[in-house]
């Protein structure tokens, strides 16, 4: 059921997604097993008169808690480690490790307001501030196997960045500005969407991930405003 | 009926300005019913739309969603679970003439009434009601003109939160108050029944966690009405949003136990009663309980794991919330367990507490989920969220509160309701209520965000629409039975078979000891002297032992 994922991080989510489910799916079976066995056995047509104790296979039932314990320390610790990857380190020191090791990265700023979208880009002088900026209207594109910045902000009210296809999802708050990261390893067009609501409108606050191999990238950066302009949704909604 | 020392009383003094504890919990139940009803309601044509959009307009679907989650917390779940059975039955349970403060009971049930009045007003103002979920999330609730475009309702909605905390507030302290003073001779603390010791604990959350929600509702009104910047942001002026959700989450954890709390309190009773065995481990629940108790005031970040807060702190959350499910599993053992060896009579009181039972084991383990923080990612607001809370909350403010009905109807009204008709009406609440919440848990999966006004705008979720269908139609068909059980219901109360034996259960508790309906002032010319344990059943050879027995009282001292 889980859409595809396409990014570098997504497999942790998901390895913590399947180890809970399966847990609770199994515990869940245990105790559906001992509560349907009890109410067939215990039933009064079959057993009239109560018996004086609790049958004393029955009472080893409460280990489940025992195995509950064990469950929970194991998901702790995979749910942290996954965590501790993902979002523990700020996202100016993974940057950090980033120009270290020589890999490529990308700065972007995604605005959320009421209902759309807007991405800001640095250019190609890389700040942002300068006249070279664009933006782009409900379309996030960005090269495959790069590692891309997201700083999240809303000029409005809440809303949510989700990116399901890439396993993320942050709050775009007003009067605060979060940095996310994430790497995009595999190229196609998945969707954003808001997971927050934010007002009438809330379903559909939605925008398109592309993800581009690197030099088709490279290519539309330097017109990328032509391609932008196909999106006559965002021309709309900036003009209200 | 010993109605001797009953005082002439009118019939305003004796059905609507009651003073007494079974009048007024009639009232909360009743109110409480038809705002279960009318909630459902809302839910049916939301839900409607979301099979065939286009059926209501984005501000009505917001709207209903809204009130819809406010409607089954606040006005069914706690006037049913507290005001409803709290006030029948702590007296009764505990061997009390009334509660504490009587005109408090009063004037508690009545506030909650006037907020219900504004609750349904501020639907139908101008500009329609308040469309921005039941947490009340700012900015958009802050500044409900420019974001909503609905001023009036969002004040009046405001207001009747507030007013119904303040009938909550009122029956907490008289809930507490009485429960310590009003205890009958020899019924000590580790003697209650268990489900007087859930309504305590239940009422000693609410009473310590709505503090910071009412100043934080305030500071709320202040920003809509006099444009202060506590939670809005504009250009220069800068508030937080993020203070609000720790304000309300702070409440709404806790919030969440105080109806849990009872509900087990009644599932207690019921499987007790009907598989004719004592508690698995009466000390287990009660430490367990206000183990959970105490955790729940340092959980409730973990409903903003994504939301802005230190991502250090959200894994100290991540701990606490996923240790609260130790005392959680501790008690579902327990409360399982307490069947085992018993000689188990299915009526419908108890299919619907074993109902509840297993959906609640359910709504507890995809709890894991959510509070392991790196599934949170994916999950927070999610279709995953909405299974979830459906398997806990109306496992809560549904199927227990109408096994309980069932339970203690005959009680309350010296009626039977129709054994046969309460067996099909479990059986359908069940397939349809399933069918209505399970699928929700793969549309989570899936990544379906909450509050989707449709889903066919997103190409990733367009091919779920057929579950949608199926999940409405369950909706619905799990609305209409509901409604059949109101009439059924009401018609029992008026014209129900009579009902001579004041414990037609067999069961041990105080309140089985007097007269269905218990006479004006509980007991006559008796009192009740407690001289066992709460549960003793199968003890000695013996099918039951009441908890006591009614002594004869000189007149002067009544």
């Amino acid at each position: 059921m889980l859409p595809v994922d396409i990014s570098s991080h997504g497999y942790l989510v998901d390895r913590v997604i399947k180890i809970v489910l399966i847990g609770i799916v199994i515990i869940g079976i245990f105790s559906f097993s001992v509560l349907i066995y009890m109410l067939w056995a215990f039933r009064r047509t079959k057993n009239p008169n109560p018996l004086p104790d609790v049958p004393p296979l029955l009472k080893k039932v409460v280990l489940i808690d025992y195995a509950m314990i064990v469950f929970d320390i194991l998901l702790l610790v995979i749910s942290s480690y996954a965590w501790i990857f993902f979002f523990v380190r700020p996202a100016d020191k993974i940057k950090q490790e980033i120009v270290r090791k020589g890999e490529n990265y990308i700065d972007v700023k995604a605005i959320g307001r009421q209902y759309f979208w807007t991405f800001h880009y640095p250019g190609k002088d890389g700040k942002f501030g300068t006249s070279d900026d664009f933006k782009l209207g409900n379309l996030l594109v960005v090269p495959q196997n790069s590692n891309i910045f997201v700083e999240v902000e809303s000029k409005d009210v809440l809303h949510s960045f989700f990116v399901p296809s890439a396993r993320m999802k942050y709050d775009a708050i007003p009067g605060r500005k979060t940095r996310v990261w994430f790497k995009p390893v595999q190229v196609g067009e998945y969707e954003i969407v808001c997971a927050e609501l934010c007002g009438a409108m809330h379903y559909n606050m939605k925008a398109i991930l592309k993800v581009l191999p690197p030099q088709e990238y490279e290519d539309w950066l330097k017109n990328p405003l032509k391609i932008a302009k196909g999106q006559d949704l965002f021309d709309t909604l900036v003009r209200r | 009926m010993t109605e001797e020392h009953a005082h002439e009383q009118s019939f305003i003094s004796k059905y609507v300005f009651s003073k007494d504890h079974k009048t007024i919990g009639k009232q909360y139940l009743i109110t409480g019913i038809f705002m279960a009803i009318f909630g459902g309601v809302l839910a049916g044509l939301f839900r409607t739309n979301l099979a065939s959009p286009g059926f209501l307009t984005h501000e009505q679907y917001n709207a209903l969603v809204t009130y819809h989650g406010a409607i089954m917390f606040f006005w069914v779940a706690m006037p049913i679970l507290l005001g409803g059975f709290g006030n029948i039955l702590i007296p009764l349970m505990i061997g009390a003439r009334d509660m504490a403060f009587p005109t408090l009971n009063m004037l508690s049930y009545w506030t909650f009434f006037v907020s219900t009045v504004v609750l349904i007003l501020s639907m139908f103002v101008p500009g329609g009601g308040f469309s921005g979920g039941w947490t009340i999330y700012p900015p958009l609730s802050a500044n409900p003109e420019v974001f909503m475009g609905s001023q009036l309702g969002t004040v009046l909605f405001l207001l009747a939160v507030a007013l119904e905390f303040a009938s909550m507030l009122m029956g907490g302290v008289n809930f507490i108050t009485t429960i310590f003073v009003m205890r009958v001779k020899g019924l000590s603390f580790m003697k209650l029944p268990i489900f007087i010791w859930m309504e305590l604990i239940a009422s000693l959350l609410f009473l310590f966690s709505v503090t910071p929600l009412i100043a934080g509702a305030i500071m709320l009104l202040l920003d809509i009405l006099l444009g202060t910047h506590f939670f809005r942001v504009e250009a220069q002026k800068v508030g937080d949003p993020v203070l609000w959700q720790h304000l309300f989450w702070f409440f709404g954890h806790p919030e969440v136990y105080v109806i849990l709390f009872p509900a087990l309190g009644i599932l207690y009773e019921v499987f007790t009663t009907y598989s004719r065995r004592p508690v698995f481990s009466y000390k287990t629940v009660v430490y367990s309980t206000i183990v959970a108790g105490v955790l729940s005031f340092i959980v409730w970040a973990h409903h903003q794991f994504v939301a802005g807060i230190n991502p250090i702190s959200a894994m100290a959350f991540s701990l606490t919330t996923i240790l609260i499910s130790i005392p959680f599993s501790m008690q579902l053992v327990v409360l399982g367990l307490t069947i085992a060896g018993g000689s188990i009579r299915f009526t419908p009181a108890f299919i619907f507490g074993i109902s509840a039972f297993a959906m609640f084991v359910i709504g507890g383990l995809t709890g894991l989920p959510l509070g392991a923080v790196a599934a949170d990612i994916y999950f927070h607001d999610t279709y995953f969220v909405v299974a979830h809370f459906h398997y806990t909350v109306f496992t809560i403010a549904v199927l227990s509160t109408i096994s309980g009905i069932y339970h203690w109807f005959p009680k309350m009204f010296g009626r039977k309701i129709n054994e046969t008709f309460g067996k099909i009406h479990a059986f359908l609440t069940l397939v349809f209520y399933n069918g209505f919440a399970f699928p929700a848990f793969f549309l989570g999966l899936a990544g379906h965000p909450r509050r989707y006004y449709t889903a066919l705008e997103l190409g990733y979720l367009r091919k779920y629409q057929w579950v949608h269908e199926f999940m409405t139609i369950s909706a619905i068909l799990l609305i209409a039975t509901q409604i059949v059980f109101l009439f059924v219901f009401f018609y029992s109360i008026f014209a129900g078979k009579e009902e001579k034996e004041p414990n037609p259960w067999k069961s041990t508790t105080l309140e089985w000891l007097t007269p269905s309906p218990p006479p004006h002032l509980n007991w006559g010319s008796y009192v009740p002297v407690v001289e066992n344990e709460p549960y003793e059943y199968a003890k000695n050879g013996r099918d039951f032992i009441p908890q006591g027995r009614l002594v004869e009282i000189k007149k002067k001292e009544v």
